[in-house]
């Protein structure tokens, strides 16, 4: 490095030493001063007073620093001709600050210190030569501290940037173990519903068949009931419309039950309640016949409540089977391969099916035309739909509502998913996607804050995109493209 | 007119409703069942049942309801002075830990239920906690004693306590 500072001569010390030299030279002192060392030879010691002073002509000089508690000597600089060797000592007055040890045979010219003061007050040129020469030497070390320092910083920076460098590894290691958890816990999972789904299959299958065959049953004992053959056909009558009857609502149900009682005065609560129930025509026909309290009561509705329990059991058992062949559609655990062409809106009917629970209540508004089938890893997707309408969910509470559309043109389909949630805060929208960002603090269920980021993977993988924004009617938009 | 005690039996699903009604019949001799679908429409109830000075002596009460969930209307219950005394029963299958926990510290939740529930355990449950309240609420428990444990209400007429207590 070149410094441009000021005047020649700052450069040149060299040139001033050898004006000094002649300027002794033309006094004749220069002999008595004039000292040729060799190699190794100490010129000064550390913490020694300063008796002389060294003006270096030829050769070099090596200044050593003693390291502190320690008697280990190292160097700090290399002098040269033309430096002042014992300058900070000369202008301050202290002890020497070094030792200084010729590094090669040298020439120096040694003045003992009480000369070069009384020169200085003498002589008015020798005076400038010396400023001129310690300004320069000065700034000489000056200079060399600058370099340092540069040089220093330019190590710390190197320093940070591998320190940076490690911390992202460490973190990118740290997201790819916690990825690697997930998957497993994903798979863990897969496995324990496909076993759930075979093992909860085959008893309902056998309660299913057992209620067919026990109805079956149950009717031909009515057949041999001891009733004249029209009140048979009552019977059946009642059978058949508790087969097929729903559940009024509560309110429905308070507001029947009690125009019954008008007529029915003397019947129990829970036999209104059935009453309520039972088609009007055949209720007509009760009270027609004055079956309208007690025991007698009991008899006909017992055929109504039989035909309902039948009813219950049945759609129980369609209801438990429908969730368990979600389960396992949903976790493709019944079919060999990954990557299969697939109709995404499966997935999605899934997906709804088996959140339900936390959509409960919400509007769902679903417009999901025929797209065309594409390859894909159904049970990846499935996992992306799930993380985006729980969020939804979280988002949104208890009420709320739920669209979802999907629609293609020649190369690509999307899907889009929107809420009516608060939305998501413009300061995170940019990192929702990244690695162990969560909005969920304390909560974290099952996952660990890579639902997203995780989407965003598969979605990858599957070589679409998968981008967030906030509507201009509030809620957050999810668009999942995917290629065609 | 007797005050009469109801049991109230908050549920969304019809045929759960229906099942649990069926299941504590035999207590409707004596205590009123009213049921209601949501969280709302059990304040209309509740309100209509104090309106005409009668008291609800049993919440059975599951938590996810459509608005307002189960353990909202029990803590709201608890606050309120005519039915802080009822007693309240959670029915469910969904309720977490942090819900429960709500429940038993800010509603006095006497029982937890979970689905599936066994006929036997909901009769129980419903009779051991109707006998409480209609000890501590009722001057003349005699005539309840055919449907609850009629041995602690003998008891508590031996003792005197129902007669001098009020």
């Amino acid at each position: 490095m070149k410094f441009k500072l000021g005047k020649q001569w700052i450069d040149d010390r060299n040139r001033v030493v050898q004006l000094i030299r002649r300027l002794f030279d033309d006094s004749g002192h220069s002999e008595r001063f004039l000292k040729s060392v060799a190699e190794g030879e100490v010129l000064l010691k550390e913490g020694d007073p300063l008796e002389d002073i060294f003006l270096l002509l030829e050769g070099s000089v090596e200044l050593y620093k003693k390291k502190p508690d320690t008697d280990t000597d190292f160097p700090i600089a290399r002098l040269e001709a033309g430096s002042f060797i014992g300058i900070i000592a000369f202008t301050t007055g202290e002890p020497s600050l070094t030792t200084a040890v010729a590094a090669a045979p040298s020439v120096l010219l040694k003045i003992p210190d009480e000369e070069v003061r009384s020169l200085f007050k003498k002589n008015k040129q020798f005076r400038n030569y010396m400023d001129e020469l310690i300004l320069a030497n000065l700034l000489d070390r000056f200079r060399n501290t600058i370099i340092l320092q540069i040089k220093l910083n330019s190590a710390n920076n190197k320093l940070r940037e591998e320190r940076n460098e490690l911390q992202k590894a460490y973190r990118e290691l740290k997201e790819a173990q916690d990825r690697l958890i997930y998957q497993e816990k994903m798979a863990t999972l897969g496995q324990l519903v496909a076993g759930f789904a075979h093992e909860v299959n085959n008893p309902t299958a056998s309660l299913l068949r057992s209620t067919e065959t026990l109805e079956e049953r149950i009717s031909s004992l009515m057949l041999l009931l001891e009733k004249e053959p029209d009140d048979l056909d009552f019977f059946i009558s009642l059978y058949n419309a508790g087969r097929k009857a729903g559940y009024p609502d509560t309110a429905t149900l308070r507001e029947l039950t009690a125009q019954l009682k008008e007529s029915f005065t003397e019947a129990t609560p829970a036999q209104l309640r059935l009453l309520a129930q039972v088609p009007e025509s055949l209720t007509a026909r009760l009270l027609e016949n004055k079956v309208l309290k007690g025991e007698e009561l009991d008899f006909y509705l017992n055929q109504f409540e039989l035909g309902k329990m039948f009813q219950n059991i049945e759609s129980s058992g369609n209801r438990i089977a429908g969730l368990v062949k979600s389960l396992k559609s949903y976790s493709r655990t019944d079919t060999e391969r990954e990557w299969e062409k697939i109709d995404i809106r499966e997935g999605i009917h899934d997906t709804l099916q088996l959140t339900s629970n936390r959509i409960k209540y919400y509007d769902i508004d679903l417009d999901l035309p025929e797209v065309p089938m594409i390859r894909a890893n159904a049970a990846a997707l499935n996992q992306v739909w799930t993380n985006i309408i729980l969020n939804a969910a979280d988002a949104m509470g208890k009420n709320g509502s739920l669209s979802i559309q999907c629609n293609n043109n020649q190369e690509t389909l999307w899907v889009e998913i929107r809420d009516s949630g608060p939305g998501i805060d413009e300061e995170i929208i940019e990192r929702i996607f990244d690695s162990n960002f969560s909005t969920k603090k304390s909560e974290v269920k099952f996952g660990l804050g890579l639902g997203l980021s995780i989407s965003r993977d598969i979605i990858h993988q599957h070589g679409g995109t998968i981008s967030a924004k906030n509507s201009a009617k509030g809620g957050a938009i999810f668009t999942v493209t995917l290629p065609l | 007119m007797e005050t009469k005690i109801y049991i109230l039996v908050v549920e969304d699903e019809p045929d759960v409703l229906d099942s649990i009604v069926r299941d504590i019949t035999v207590f409707e001799k004596f205590f009123p069942i009213e049921m209601a679908d949501s969280a709302e429409e059990a304040r209309e109830l509740i309100d209509s049942i104090l309106e005409k000075d009668d008291q609800i002596g049993l919440i059975l009460c599951d938590h996810v309801l459509p608005g307002d969930n189960g353990v909202e209307l029990l803590v709201e219950m608890q606050n309120r002075a005519e039915t802080e005394d009822t007693q309240k029963v959670l029915i469910t299958g969904q309720a977490g830990l942090q819900e429960t926990v709500r429940a038993v510290n800010e509603a006095d939740l006497k029982h937890y239920i979970a689905k599936p529930w066994q006929k036997d355990e909901l009769t129980k449950i419903t009779k051991e906690l109707l006998t409480d309240y209609v000890i501590d609420h009722v001057e003349a428990p005699l005539k309840y004693m055919q449907v609850l444990d009629g041995e602690r209400i003998a008891e508590h007429i031996r003792t005197g306590r129902g007669i001098t207590d009020r």
